[in-house]
């Protein structure tokens, strides 16, 4: 038992591609760089939505004679901020400060820049891990992993494919072995 | 064909005749139908989930397609009835019950006895008409399945077959006398009186009104307003919102009395027996290791009477789809820790706690004033009557300092406590092996004045449930994961400065409480 999860230590890819750049001073993993790339398109995309608003506001502008023009400016100052947010902030910090951390016993879970969680997942709690691959995640050939419990689910986005996959795989292991009843 | 001619015949077919026919005699694994009164349970089932729209279109319909409709709808509900009962069959093989049914969709539902939470054996009006009873297998994903109408023996069979109850039959005899809780006459009109359903009979009575409104003609609505509304008292108007309330109240009375009627709690060595209701008989059996949790909430009417509500906690779906289940409807808050203690002997009644520092008082302020302040500073300026800001902010600041004096979170050993006040008073004792995960969070104003909430995720019902307590000090983090962790050396909170819950401290215990703190603080 003992030299089989030693062995899944040792082809664990995290460790296999790059040693430390990956860890942080607890030895907890972080996210790969590559997150923030995702992270950057999926909250620039998103943030396009909201254009819509002063869109809007702008055909209203045009057809209807007596409306001010100070809430489009409003309008597209808070868009414009938004977008910049999403794409040149939010996604580094993001990443900055997501952790995590899995052994035979426990999943640990770091993340949030306004709201920081630690979370804390007994490794018998387990349900069912999933990985999960949005069209922008296969695109970038990444994956984010869930992870759920009889009362909650957790996620780990954005981890390459591989590590992703090894991860789901390495805490289905465990939870069998740990497995209770509920 | 010819029988007795081997001896041996005879003993080989009694062994295949009891594995049939099951130890009750009923032939279990033969496909069987409910009783034909489930046409009458379904059709009555589908006029209850069309009653609103039914109601709206019988007001407002044409009163010739209303009487088409009413003749004809008896007789289209009686045949489907009718076509459900006759394709609708169970059975129960290798420890599942299976039932088949669906007239042009054919459902086959196969649940296994490890899969089954609870059974609920309840009755019906059109059940008691025919001495039936409805029998519900309850899953941790919700209803699994229901058989409608079903002999009441047959019911308990099945009960038996799927043994959820049988190991703890032989065993009675030894056990020592559970005390039965049951609810008095005085107990369950107050429990009525001061009901929480309150609030969602007034908002049941709200849209009744404005259905209303959907059906009166524009006409008649014009001639009510300037009948009534034009006049410059107002008074009717006030009479109209006086009458609605205590419409809701009458609403919410009654209703908890028909739910909580007879209400009776009995347990033996593996399971809980809750039975209540007036026209609906509800039996809910739960095993004690599927409960998850305890949750003791004092309404905000019901605690100056020191009275509360216990709820319990267990995977699957508890009370008409709720979450939790509803234990206790109303306890005296001095018999609680006897209750506690005689039902669930593991559940600690004395944990140490921490409270939230003195400069978490901010936080609690700002966390419920800002909402209200605003909203009322809005309502002040459409209005342009300025009281109304004092009139909401000064109950606001009460009630958000009662929040801070409320909050209170331990630990000691296998058990966990949490006190919080969302409305109500809530203390939510949990065991430390059923949390399903432990969040501890902080944002960027609690980080700034080193504050954290503390959250436990619980399986109930469908999902589960977090409770949280928020603003402690944040140098309880990690003793909190190290204990979840399970780390020998950390076996209760440290610097508790109370022991809760409260209601234990009154009388009946204060020595217990008082040496456990001295304990906790040496």
């Amino acid at each position: 038992m003992s030299s089989e999860t030693q062995n899944l230590d040792t082809t664990d890819p995290l460790e296999a591609t790059s040693s430390s750049s990956n860890r942080d001073e607890f030895g907890r993993n972080t996210l790969p760089p590559k997150a923030i790339r995702l992270w950057q398109i999926s909250g620039g995309l998103f943030s396009l939505l909201l254009w819509i608003a002063p869109a809007i506001y702008t055909v209203i502008l045009i057809t209807e004679e007596q409306t001010a023009v100070w809430p489009l400016y409003l309008l597209g100052l808070g868009v414009v901020i938004n977008s910049v947010l999403q794409v040149a902030f939010i996604p580094q910090l993001r990443w900055k400060y997501w952790r995590y951390r899995v052994d035979e016993h426990e999943i640990e879970l770091q993340r949030g820049l306004f709201v920081r969680r630690q979370t804390l997942i007994p490794i018998k709690r387990v349900q069912h891990v999933d990985t999960r691959q949005g069209p922008l995640y296969r695109f970038f050939d990444m994956a984010a992993v869930t992870i759920s419990t009889a009362g909650d689910i957790h996620e780990i986005p954005a981890l390459t494919l591989p590590v992703a996959d090894e991860l789901r795989k390495t805490i289905s292991k465990y939870a069998r072995i740990a497995r209770e009843d509920l | 064909m010819t029988p007795n001619t081997n001896s041996d015949i005879p003993a080989q077919v009694e062994p295949l005749k009891r594995d049939v026919e099951g130890v009750s005699g009923i032939p279990f694994s033969e496909p069987q139908r409910q009783h034909p009164a489930a046409i009458l349970t379904t059709a009555a089932k589908m006029i209850k989930e069309m009653f609103f729209p039914l109601v709206v279109f019988l007001l407002a319909g044409r009163g010739s397609t209303v009487l088409v409709f009413l003749l004809l709808s008896p007789v289209f509900l009686l045949a489907i009835g009718f076509f459900n009962w006759l394709r609708y069959t169970w059975h129960i093989k290798d420890d599942e019950i299976r039932i088949h049914s669906g007239i042009f969709v054919r459902r086959k539902k196969y649940l296994h006895r490890d899969r089954i939470q609870a059974i609920d054996i309840s009755s019906g009006v059109i059940q008691r008409i025919f001495g039936l009873v409805r029998v519900t297998f309850l899953t941790a994903s919700g209803t699994g399945a229901e058989i409608q109408a079903i002999e009441a023996h047959k019911a308990r069979a099945i009960e038996k077959e799927l043994q959820l109850d049988t190991a703890d039959r032989t065993s009675t005899p030894s056990e020592p006398a559970w005390p039965v809780y049951q609810l008095s006459a005085k107990r369950l009109l107050f429990a009525a009186s001061t009901s929480a359903s309150f609030g969602v009979a007034l908002s049941i009575v709200g849209t009744l009104f404005s259905q209303l409104s959907q059906v009166l003609s524009t006409e008649e609505i014009a001639a009510f307003i300037e009948q009534y509304l034009f006049v410059p008292t107002g008074d009717l108007l006030f009479f109209f919102i006086f009458a609605a309330i205590a419409f809701a109240w009458l609403i919410s009375v009654v209703g908890t009395i028909l739910q909580f009627a007879s209400f009776s709690l009995s347990r033996n060595g593996k399971e809980l027996h809750i039975k209540r209701g007036l026209l609906e008989k509800k039996s809910i059996t739960i095993p004690f290791h599927r409960v998850q949790a305890i949750r003791i909430v004092e309404g905000t009417l019901r605690q100056p009477f020191g009275f509360a509500t216990v709820y319990l906690e267990n995977a699957g779906l508890g009370d008409e789809g709720l979450k939790s289940t509803i234990l206790h409807p109303l306890i005296r808050k001095s018999e609680l820790n006897h209750f506690i203690k005689s039902y669930f002997p593991e559940y600690d009644t004395s944990i140490p706690c921490v409270t939230p520092p003195s400069r978490a008082f901010l936080r609690y302020q700002i966390k419920t004033d800002i909402p209200f302040l605003l909203l009322s500073i809005l309502a002040a300026y459409f209005t342009s009557f300025w009281l109304i800001v004092p009139l909401v902010l000064i109950p606001a600041v009460l009630f958000a300092t009662l929040q801070y004096l409320d909050a209170a979170a331990g630990f000691r050993g296998e058990n966990g406590v949490f006190q919080y006040r969302s409305l109500a008073k809530n203390t939510f004792l949990f065991r430390r092996q059923r949390l399903q995960s432990l969040t501890v969070l902080a944002n960027w104003f609690q980080r700034n004045r080193q504050l954290c909430s503390v959250s436990a995720t619980v399986a109930s019902g469908r999902d589960g449930v977090s409770y949280k307590v928020d603003h402690l000090n944040d140098s309880i983090t990690a003793e909190w994961f190290e204990w979840y962790r399970r780390n020998p050396s950390v076996l209760e909170i440290k610097n508790a400065e109370t022991t809760l819950p409260t209601w234990v401290s009154a009388d009946e215990a204060s020595p217990v409480s008082s040496t456990s703190t001295s304990q906790a603080s040496p």
